[in-house]
């Protein structure tokens, strides 16, 4: 039984019920025919055995008064019984009732004779010839007979009616015997099916219940029966292809969510920055770190443009060449500085990315941002180390040569002059030798210091090494413009300096040379004739200064 | 599967639940009984002649001893000598009997005619019709159908029986008495009524009147046999019943049994078969005609009698009603 389609069976019973209609409902329709038959007959007997006694008790009338209107309505009653027991011959069947309706036939006839031989009598009987005891004799014979033939109709009227309602009731017992053959067959040929069908689906819908619920339980890897080609299998089969389906699913879908947590992971908790925009920039998600760096929490830049973190420092150009290759690239890269809520200027390098769909238009842009600010320090400080002295702070030999090479060509250009002095510190050595290079150190920061005081903006004191010092000072239209400040340099230089509880002071020998010069002349040469000119200085007698001359 | 037993045994108990209305065969063996039936040679006694040949009896445990007579008169008075337990016997007989004060019940008719009594008179006595009767010597059976017949015969031709000559035959007698010209009349029944017509050839005439009487064949017993035995009785009647119910549906074969059972012509059987009904009942017609025949037997002073007796005491109708209710017409 196992594998046939429901459907089949189902088709199956469909065709059984309705063979068994079609042989059964002209079988049924016959009973009911048959029953209505005997039904008709019976009331017909019924309409006989009526007009019998009808006839009967008009007989009886005559009989009692010999009056000639009874004679009359007998003979036209008889006539109508007459016809009735006609009709009765034509109508009834084989049988029983067959021969009782003859029989009737012929005791009426009997009667009807009789009657007719009584009717006779009585006029012999009225009449005054012969011997009248004999008429009365044979009248009562007559009547006699008459009264027999009466009840023998009577007995087999009642007979026909018995022999009928006897056929009615088996006609009866047939209808309902083929009511019940036709309900049985029903049971066995539709019911019985149908009931077994139903345990079928119920005992199989169990397997796909218990599935059914093992999966909804979370067993994905619970497998329903479904060795059986029928529906029942079909859709075990199809729930355990769900359930394969599902375990994917769900097994890619715990890996996404393991992903997507990391991803989260990485988001929250990554030293960098992370900005997320859709297309139009507007910020829909910031991490952590960006809160850190920028000071911004997250829900101050949701909705807003990242464009609140401009400083100010980068060029409208910048921002615009950043877009291009933003849309260009699908990236940016750079470093670029931003303002933090707080109002500090920081430097970040930043990562632009745009996140692109199938169909490569923007969804959104992420951006990843790390605090450059503290490297950008460090290189600021690689650079002073470079280019200036760490004691005192003031430009060094490099940087000196530097700004000298410039300020030589920025004179060339205005056609200005360039001073150039050597400074060179009187005693300095003794101060270092009573007092030691702290001393020597802190005097040496304490006139540095002085002497930038005493210079213009523009202008460059810086330090070749030990108590040695070069000034340019710039923008001057001549030599002598420069006095004034070569003043203020040696008066600097000689003012006095405390230090745990002495007083340090020197002195300064100044050698001052200008450009441009008659002749070509480089830096180093500049630096020479300065140097020698503070050497004739301290040979003129120390804090003073002297202008080169190359004589 | 077990709903379909339990279907088909419903079904089964159903249908088989409508088959019960008629008497069915006893379940058990029946005990044994030995009784002795007088009947008759006559046509009237066909179904007890069926029921012994087909061994209907024996069937419903009875070992009939047969006692045949010629007529019904002297089945009855063998019954009444107590040399029969059962009798069948016309009616008339039986009238003369309860007048007597004899004790006997009627159980059953089993037979009725209104054409098996008749008048054969010969022609070259002068009789041409029954008018011709008068003044003739007319041979009959005292105490018989034929006395009552012949009365009745008279009656319907205008005639009395004291413009006749009776003459006192047996059966027997009749027909010799006719060839010798001894009687130019007689009143008798079948077989001997036909025999009689074959004799005399054309020189019979038969008269007869199907209006004016009813002759009943009946089974009488003593009621002291039927007090003693009601279980018999109800036996023979099972009997009686399948008798009638055979005969009707094998009137050939019971027609050759007839003949063979009487030693009679096979012809002469089947010429008189339609003359007689054969039906086991009481109805009216038994009743009736034991009242007219008395009241006949009082006005002619054949009996001391002048009361009419209670025939409702002599006619046992509760066995054949507890076999075949519709059988039974009389209601008391």
């Amino acid at each position: 039984m196992t594998g046939v389609r429901v459907a089949t069976r189902l088709k199956g019973i469909s065709v059984l019920v309705l063979l068994e209609l079609a042989v059964l409902t002209p079988l049924l329709i016959w009973s009911i025919m048959d029953f209505r038959s005997a039904r008709r007959d019976y009331q017909f007997a019924d309409t006989v055995r009526a007009s019998f006694y009808e006839r009967s008790g008009i007989g009886d009338q005559y009989s009692l008064y010999r009056e000639d209107r009874f004679r009359q309505q007998w003979i036209e009653s008889n006539t109508t019984l007459d016809h009735l027991l006609m009709q009765a011959n034509v109508q009834t069947r084989e049988g029983l009732e067959a021969e009782l309706t003859v029989q009737i036939h012929q005791n009426v006839d009997d009667s009807s004779d009789i009657f007719q031989r009584i009717v006779k009598n009585t006029e012999a009987l009225k009449g005054t010839t012969g011997n009248h005891r004999v008429y009365e004799d044979l009248d009562k014979r007559l009547l006699s007979q008459l009264f027999l033939k009466n009840a023998a109709v009577h007995g087999l009227t009642s007979d026909l009616k018995n022999a009928i309602a006897a056929r009615a009731d088996r006609s009866f017992q047939r209808l309902v015997i083929a009511i019940g053959v036709f309900a049985l067959i029903l049971v066995l040929g539709a019911v019985l099916p149908a009931l077994q069908l139903n345990g079928l689906i119920r005992r199989r819908l169990l397997d796909l219940h218990i599935g059914a619920r093992s999966l909804t339980k979370g067993h994905l890897d619970y497998r329903i029966p479904s060795r059986d080609s029928d529906e029942f299998g079909e859709l075990a089969r199809a729930f355990n292809t769900m359930a394969t389906k599902l375990e994917t699913e769900i097994l890619a879908h715990t890996r996404s969510e393991d992903a997507l947590r990391l991803a989260a992971s990485v988001f929250t908790h990554a030293r960098e920055g992370i900005a997320i925009t859709n297309a139009q920039g507007t910020l829909i998600d910031v991490n952590v770190a960006f809160t850190r760096i920028t000071g911004y929490s997250r829900d101050e830049v949701l909705g807003k443009n990242p464009r609140i973190l401009k400083s100010g420092r980068q060029s409208p150009y910048f921002y615009a060449e950043m877009w291009r290759h933003l849309t260009e690239k699908g990236f940016w890269r750079g470093e670029i500085w931003n303002r933090r809520k707080s109002g500090e200027v920081f430097a970040e390098i930043l990562t632009i990315s745009a996140v692109r769909d199938s169909h490569n238009m923007t969804q959104h842009y992420v951006a990843l941002c790390s605090d450059i600010t503290p490297i950008k320090e460090h290189e600021e400080h690689l650079e002073r180390i470079a280019h200036f002295d760490a004691l005192t702070g003031l430009p060094n030999r490099v940087l000196l040569s530097d700004r000298l090479h410039q300020a030589m060509a920025q004179a060339q250009r205005r056609n200005q002059t360039v001073v150039v002095a050597f400074l060179d510190l009187d005693g300095f050595k003794s101060i270092n030798d009573q007092h030691g290079h702290d001393a020597g150190d802190h005097l040496l920061i304490a006139l540095a210091a002085r002497m930038r005081e005493a210079l213009r903006e523009g202008d460059t004191i810086a330090r070749l090494g030990g108590d040695e010092f070069v000034a340019v000072l710039i923008d001057l239209q001549n030599g002598d413009a420069c006095l004034p400040m070569i003043e203020r340099l040696l008066t600097a230089a000689a003012q006095p300096v405390h230090w745990e509880g002495f007083t340090l002071q020197v002195s300064a020998s100044l050698g001052v040379t200008f450009y441009p010069q008659t002749q070509d002349i480089d830096a180093d040469q500049l630096l020479r004739q300065a140097d020698q000119a503070m050497y004739q200085a301290k040979m003129s007698g120390r804090n003073r200064h002297q202008i080169f001359n190359a004589a | 599967m077990r709903a379909v037993v339990v279907v088909l045994w419903a079904l089964w108990v159903f249908t088989g639940c409508s088959q019960h209305n008629e008497s069915s065969p006893p379940q058990v063996p029946l005990e044994s009984r030995n009784i002795t039936v007088a009947y008759t040679t006559q046509p009237q006694s066909t179904l007890i002649h069926v029921a012994v040949a087909k061994g209907f009896f024996a069937e419903e445990g009875l070992q009939v001893q047969s006692l045949l007579h010629t007529f019904g008169k002297a089945s009855l008075q063998s019954l009444l000598n107590h040399q029969a337990d059962i009798a069948t016997v016309a009616e008339t007989p039986i009238m003369f009997s309860v007048l007597k004060g004899e004790q006997i019940a009627v159980i059953a008719t089993v037979e009725a005619s209104t054409r098996n009594n008749g008048v054969v008179g010969r022609r070259d006595a002068g009789i041409r019709s029954a008018g011709d009767l008068k003044s003739k010597r007319i041979g009959y059976t005292p105490g018989t159908t034929s006395d009552f017949f012949l009365d009745s015969m008279l009656t319907s031709a205008g005639l009395t029986r004291a413009e006749t000559t009776p003459v006192a035959l047996k059966p027997q007698e009749m027909q010799d008495a006719l060839v010798a010209k001894t009687v130019d009349a007689v009143s008798t029944w079948n077989f001997p009524l036909s025999q009689i017509q074959q004799v005399l050839g054309s020189n019979a005439l038969l008269i007869y009147d199907k209006e004016v009487y009813t002759e009943t064949y009946n089974v009488v017993t003593q009621q002291s046999f039927l007090q003693a035995q009601p279980e018999t009785i109800k036996r023979f009647l099972r009997a009686m019943l399948k008798a009638e119910t055979y005969t009707a549906r094998n009137r050939d074969e019971v027609q050759r049994l007839m003949s063979d059972a009487t030693q009679t012509d096979i012809d002469l059987v089947r010429e008189v078969w339609d003359v007689f009904s054969y039906h086991v009942v009481l109805d009216q017609a038994i009743l009736l005609t034991l009242e007219d025949e008395t009241r006949w037997a009082m006005r002619n002073k054949l009996t001391d009698q002048t009361v009419m007796p209670d025939f409702r005491k002599y006619i046992h109708t509760g066995s054949l009603r507890s076999l075949k209710p519709e059988a039974v017409k009389l209601n008391w």
